[in-house]
């Protein structure tokens, strides 16, 4: 009898064992995601302000009953912009806090980092912000990028210099890092290919606190348009001496040139500015920019809007929009499966992005806009990336 | 007394893993590499006397020696090891030329230059150390098994670390220590005394910088991934916080101090922003409190407790 019994409550388990059989991070009524960023470091008033984003647009979405009756629990983990920092906190929030999956990371090296260990324990990682080919054009099925290549910045810089300034010569001031040189990279391409010279280039390190000999020998390559490939400082900085110098070219700049401590730092010296768009202004009037306002407003009111809170609030809503879409019980691979079959999907945030089984790709469209007023923060975006 | 002691700790290094998940093997491999690093810096500045804030260069060079032999040219991981340690060894042997030369802050600023032009020269290096997007290294392996979890990796970096420490524990007993120890504290009457300043000298970095490369080699398998950013200043810095924190002049100090660097940032996680303004507060504390190290804590703990009871 006793035999029986026994037999019976191990079948009874067996039988019961793939119905609790879930993926770490999810419970009846919460799924519990990760987030890695630089929160104390030179990046931590970006980091600060993409994690409000991707805060506030779960709230948000927990307000509005959750996805599929479950909530979002994130939980947010510093990794200073060092590798060894972002693997400990991919560790800890895998192996220890068991999340469902990480959402949100931001910068380059520190992302590589954790990618290997999240590929071994098969954790997506959505929203990662970086510019390295790991990170935008990855082999890794579980990686989920919302950035571009960093060539096509500096693409889509030169097109527009070239088509729509009527640019003929062109220089660049970039950053000496990946960031800075694969722009440089796709500017120096679409100039061969288009029949383009560059005229001059010169380069800075983050550390620098002085760009004026850089400004003073580009200028002196007399260009049509100069294409800046870097942070808000050393643009700022460099659109100043250009400014002193009374220097009249056209300024081409990446999406970060127009965020506040840019405008701050810059000033009138910033008017004129052109700057390419890879995720929405706070100043399109679109159904998505307003929900994602509404959602700031409400649960970050003092995070003002703009690039860094949209470029967080783009993963977490990737995120949500394909777990929406997985039917039963989710699971990392139904996931991945769900944000496969999205496509191209515009989110209405950033430029569409690509995800399909044999494809993860950012953006490769961008909007554009220019710098109106440096000192009262007025942009005015010149095309949205969908006309 | 003293031999209980160790095979106590001995014996507790090898049951804690048993007791933590995977995250806690990951923070354990962490605190042995860099318990290699304290002991062979201990060496260096704890008993030769000779600093050096250049330390991650060596560690850089173990690391990208090691990552590069692996994925390039096929070598086992263990057989990387040495060569790791050989290639950090003579670099070390380099960086022992100014020292000849040049004491304290200048000796400082010589090691610390040979530091930031190694890891400029592996950035740019592109074709073989990936440059600015870094390197992929495989786990460590073992006659051709590889380690996929930190707690097999802890086990051979366990064995790794007790040879080393059997080696430096020896060495600063034997005659050569003694003649480290003597330069320290007067070159001038240890050279009085038949020592020869310019060998000793030569030695010391290079063993330093051969024991820290090996710990390199070990950093770069289990962390996975490898760029110019994990060999910083900061990182330089933090060994020397970590040595001074243990305890500078003896094998149990380093030990802690590599327990220290690892541990640290788990426990002032939950402090949030004001995690650095803690870390420096305990910095400055330990050096007016505890001026030879958390290793100094039961001798400290001892003698209260004597003039209690007197």
């Amino acid at each position: 009898m006793k035999t029986i019994r026994l037999s019976t409550l191990i079948g009874a388990l067996v039988i019961a064992a793939p119905a609790f059989a879930g993926d770490p991070g999810v419970t009846d009524d919460t799924i519990e995601v990760g987030s890695i960023l630089p929160l104390q470091s030179g990046l931590s008033a970006g980091a600060s302000q993409y994690r409000d984003g991707i805060d506030a647009y779960l709230k948000w979405v927990n307000k509005n009953g959750g996805v599929n009756g479950r909530k979002i629990i994130v939980h947010f983990e510093n990794d200073s912009y060092n590798p060894q920092q972002a693997v400990a906190a991919a560790k800890k929030l895998v192996d220890r806090d068991g999340v469902f999956a990480i959402v949100g990371t931001l910068g380059t090296t520190n992302t590589v980092a954790m990618i290997p260990h999240l590929a071994n324990r098969g954790v997506p990682l959505i929203g990662p912000l970086g510019s390295h080919p790991s990170i935008n054009t990855p082999t890794e099925r579980i990686v989920f990028p919302i950035s571009p290549l960093g060539t096509s910045h500096g693409i889509s810089l030169a097109k527009y210099a070239a088509e729509e300034l009527g640019a003929k010569t062109l220089a660049v001031f970039y950053q000496d890092d990946q960031y800075g040189k694969e722009i440089l990279q796709g500017v120096e391409e679409y100039a061969e290919e288009n029949g383009l010279e560059v005229v001059g280039e010169a380069s800075y390190v983050p550390s620098d606190v002085d760009v004026s000999a850089q400004a003073l020998s580009l200028r002196d390559t007399n260009p049509d348009a100069v294409v800046m490939a870097v942070i808000p400082k050393h643009g700022a900085l460099f659109m100043l001496e250009a400014q002193k110098l009374g220097w009249d070219a056209k300024f081409l700049a990446p999406q970060l040139m127009s965020d506040k401590v840019s405008l701050d730092l810059g000033g009138s010296a910033l008017n004129g500015l052109i700057i390419n768009l890879y995720s929405a202004h706070e100043t399109m009037d679109t159904e998505a920019v307003a929900e994602a306002k509404e959602a700031m407003a409400e649960f970050a009111p003092d995070t003002a809007p703009g690039y860094w809170p949209f470029m967080g609030m783009s993963g977490a809503k990737l995120f949500v929009t394909a777990l929406r879409n997985v039917e039963g019980e989710p699971t990392r691979e139904k996931l991945m499966d769900a944000l496969e079959a999205l496509g191209t999907y515009d989110s209405g945030i950033i430029p569409p992005v690509t995800y399909a089984p044999e494809k993860h790709a950012g953006p490769t469209v961008f909007g554009y806009a220019e710098v109106i007023d440096g000192e009262k923060g007025e942009v005015k975006v010149l095309k949205h990336w969908a006309d | 007394m003293r031999t209980i002691a160790c095979l106590a700790a001995g014996g507790v290094a090898i049951a804690l893993p048993f007791f933590v998940g995977p995250y806690g093997h990951y923070l354990l491999c962490m605190a042995v590499i860099y318990a290699m690093v304290a002991l062979s810096l201990g060496l260096l500045l704890g008993v030769a006397g000779q600093i050096s804030i250049g330390h991650a260069g060596f560690w850089a060079i173990g690391a990208y020696t090691s990552a590069i032999l692996v994925t390039k040219v096929g070598v086992p991981f263990i057989l990387t090891l040495l060569v790791s340690g050989l290639f950090a060894g003579v670099a070390g042997l380099l960086v022992a030329l100014p020292a000849l030369r040049v004491q304290g802050h200048y000796l400082a600023i010589a090691t610390l230059g040979f530091s930031l032009v190694i890891v400029h020269v592996l950035y740019e290096w592109d074709g073989l150390t990936g440059g600015r997007q870094g390197m992929f290294v495989p786990r460590p392996s073992i006659f051709g098994y590889e380690l996929m979890s930190d707690f097999s990796a802890y086990f051979l970096l366990l064995a790794i670390l007790a040879v080393t420490l059997l080696l430096v524990v020896n060495l600063r007993r034997s005659l050569g220590g003694l003649s480290l120890n003597a330069m320290r504290l007067s070159d001038i009457a240890a050279q009085v005394c038949g020592v020869n300043r310019a060998t000793t000298t030569m030695f010391v970095f290079a063993l330093s910088a051969a024991i820290t490369g090996v710990s390199g080699a070990f950093y770069g398998a289990v962390l996975g991934q490898l760029s110019t950013d994990s060999f910083t200043l900061v990182v330089s810095l933090g060994f020397l916080t970590m040595v001074i924190v243990g305890g500078l002049h003896s094998v149990v100090g380093a030990l802690l101090g590599g327990l220290f660097l690892a541990y640290s940032p788990e426990f002032l996680r939950a402090f949030e922003e004001w995690q650095m303004f803690i870390y420096g507060a305990l910095l400055v504390g330990f050096m007016h409190l505890l001026p030879d190290g958390l290793a100094s804590l039961p001798r400290r703990a001892l003698r209260l407790v004597r003039r209690r009871d007197a």
